[in-house]
């Protein structure tokens, strides 16, 4: 996976050069930067997530031909809106800032460990991805006992995927428990 | 205001009152402090980028380039000038109501079709600040819970409908509506998180949940619960009835009354013996009754003698009452809306004294926002 990080520095222009050598302004943009990049970065997270959804779109249809009557079709609803919550804390999360004078602060080390720890969700998204693997499977079968299994198991790995992405704040932090 | 321009911003009880969110009316400048309340979440926005969500009571100094030298010196230079904003959000939960506009058709194996209506209350808070701001705010532009309250309480009926809908395949019926209206609350709350979290809104709590029968339904749902209660069939179950009637109705005096509780048991037995004779069949070799000496039950199709006020199968009321018409006095059905000889609308309407809907003069609750009447 590309380190977005070094491509925002490597493509900084001349202006951003020139705001890096301004006192007082030199702080504000590495920090920018780094927030930068990890906002780009849980945009392409949110893009995965966002084609999973597709995805779980497709079989919602093909399961609304196969058996319109399938009690697994609200279950399949509910997964899809909370793909949708998923994707919006992604896109709208927090980017990791401090105040005058704060409690705690957020500089650059703990910038970088957000970028980091927010870089590691990929192998969640990889997780999640398995699941709906096997659900593929399930619907294709057209196995309703089966697909109901598979349904909560994507579930309970997208609900795992949401608890470790609010967690990110309170843990670079260190106030996590 | 400092010398460097900094303030100190709270969100005053004015402007917060039944407003769920709201913006801070100046762009922040350096320094700024905002002070955030056990029942606030602020979220801080710095060149469109929510940069913190502060959740936790205190006061909170801001950074930008809005600063006296610097902020300055990049506007002179460049023209620009960051943007760095605050939005208020309130923490605490908020009532609604709501009412069923259509009625759900409801099929019941004991009442056939039923049209319900439901009424209650929810209680709603934001759960996601994120989603909230963006998404439901954002992009539909609400500031006011009442905006809130709106788009949700459609949505609720709904989610009420369906889990009526679930819990009857399951068994159960009109008659036992009431006894599970607590298990329909957590139905419903349990189906709320797949439709509102991704707006970032949760439903705390639904509570006085009612469910309107018809009244010739919910009078055969009495019915039976009194039968069930004194251990007696239809037949005498009504009996009982015109006994009771007839008592509590004599001319005056004490002889009269003592005549008034002869009649109502005479009265009763004749009643008994009309639908005793109506439930037997007609014996071999004898005329069977001519057609216009049979009420049919609309409900049921069955046999019932002529006089007879109650079906004596399902107990559905027999005779058609009619109310005069107050314009002409032309004898008209209670269900008509308009007097079928002169036009004049028969049913009388009220005003919703909260939100102004026009309702009919039988409804107990408003349609549109459950307002008790």
């Amino acid at each position: 996976m590309p380190d977005i990080r070094q491509k925002v520095e490597e493509d900084r222009g001349l202006i951003k050069k020139i705001q890096l050598m301004v006192p007082g302004y030199r702080g504000y943009r590495l920090r920018d930067d780094l927030r930068d990049s990890d906002k780009m970065l849980r945009l392409e997270l949110g893009k995965r997530l966002a084609l999973q959804r597709k995805e779980l779109e497709e079989f919602r249809q093909t399961m609304v031909t196969n058996n319109p009557l399938s009690k697994n079709l609200q279950p399949i609803g509910g997964i899809i809106n909370q793909y949708k919550k998923v994707e919006g804390l992604l896109a709208h999360g927090e980017s990791g800032y401090s105040g005058i004078s704060a409690d705690i602060r957020i500089n650059v080390p703990e910038l970088n460990m957000l970028y980091e720890y927010d870089a590691g969700m990929v192998d969640t998204i990889n997780f999640v991805e398995q699941s709906i693997g096997s659900l593929r499977t399930a619907i294709d079968d057209n196995d309703d006992g089966r697909t109901a299994e598979q349904l909560k198991n994507v579930k309970m790995r997208i609900t795992g995927f949401e608890e470790k992405f609010d967690k990110r704040i309170s843990i670079i932090m260190g106030i996590g428990v | 205001m400092s010398l460097i321009g900094a303030d100190t911003f709270k969100w005053e009880d004015q402007d917060k009152r039944l407003n769920i969110m709201f913006r801070m009316n100046r762009n922040i400048k350096y320094g700024d402090n905002v002070v955030v309340r056990e029942d606030e979440i602020a979220a801080f926005y710095r060149d469109g980028k929510v940069l913190a969500y502060m959740d936790r009571p205190d006061r909170y100094a801001l950074t930008d380039l809005n600063a006296p030298i610097v902020g300055k010196l990049v506007k002179a230079l460049s023209g620009a000038q960051q943007q760095a904003e605050l939005i208020y959000l309130q923490k605490r939960a908020f009532d609604g109501k709501f009412g069923s506009k259509q009625p759900f058709q409801f099929r019941d194996k004991e009442f056939g079709m039923v049209n319900l209506r439901v009424f209650g209350e929810f209680r709603y808070k934001v759960s996601n600040p994120e989603n909230f701001v963006n998404q439901f705010v954002g992009t539909l532009n609400f500031a006011t819970s009442a905006e809130i309250e709106e788009r949700i309480k459609e949505q609720m009926v709904l989610l009420i409908y369906a889990a009526l809908g679930d819990m009857k395949n399951q068994g159960m019926g009109v008659a036992d509506l009431a006894s599970n209206l607590p298990n329909i609350e957590q139905v419903v709350l349990s189906k709320t998180n797949d439709h509102f979290a991704l707006y970032g809104v949760g439903i705390d709590k639904i509570s006085g949940l009612y469910v309107s029968l018809p009244d010739e339904v919910q009078k055969a749902v009495d019915t039976r619960a009194s039968m069930q209660i004194t251990g007696t069939n239809y037949a005498q179950y009504q009996s009982g009835q015109a006994m009771r009637e007839a008592a509590s109705n004599p001319s005056g005096g004490a002889a009269a009354a003592g005549v008034g509780v002869g009649a109502g048991i005479g009265m009763g037995y004749t009643m008994v013996d009309a639908m005793r004779s109506a439930q037997q069949q007609p014996a071999a070799g004898t005329q069977p009754p001519a057609p216009q000496q049979v009420l049919l039950c609309p409900k049921c199709g069955a046999a019932n003698d002529v006089g007879a006020k109650f079906c004596n199968s399902c107990g559905t009321k027999l005779i058609v009452e009619t109310i005069p018409c107050p314009k002409c006095g032309a004898k008209v059905s209670p269900d008509a809306k308009f007097c079928p000889e002169c036009g004049n609308p028969m049913k009388a309407t009220k005003k919703c004294p909260k939100c102004g809907t026009e309702s009919p003069g039988s409804a107990k609750f408003c349609p549109e926002c459950g307002t008790t009447f």
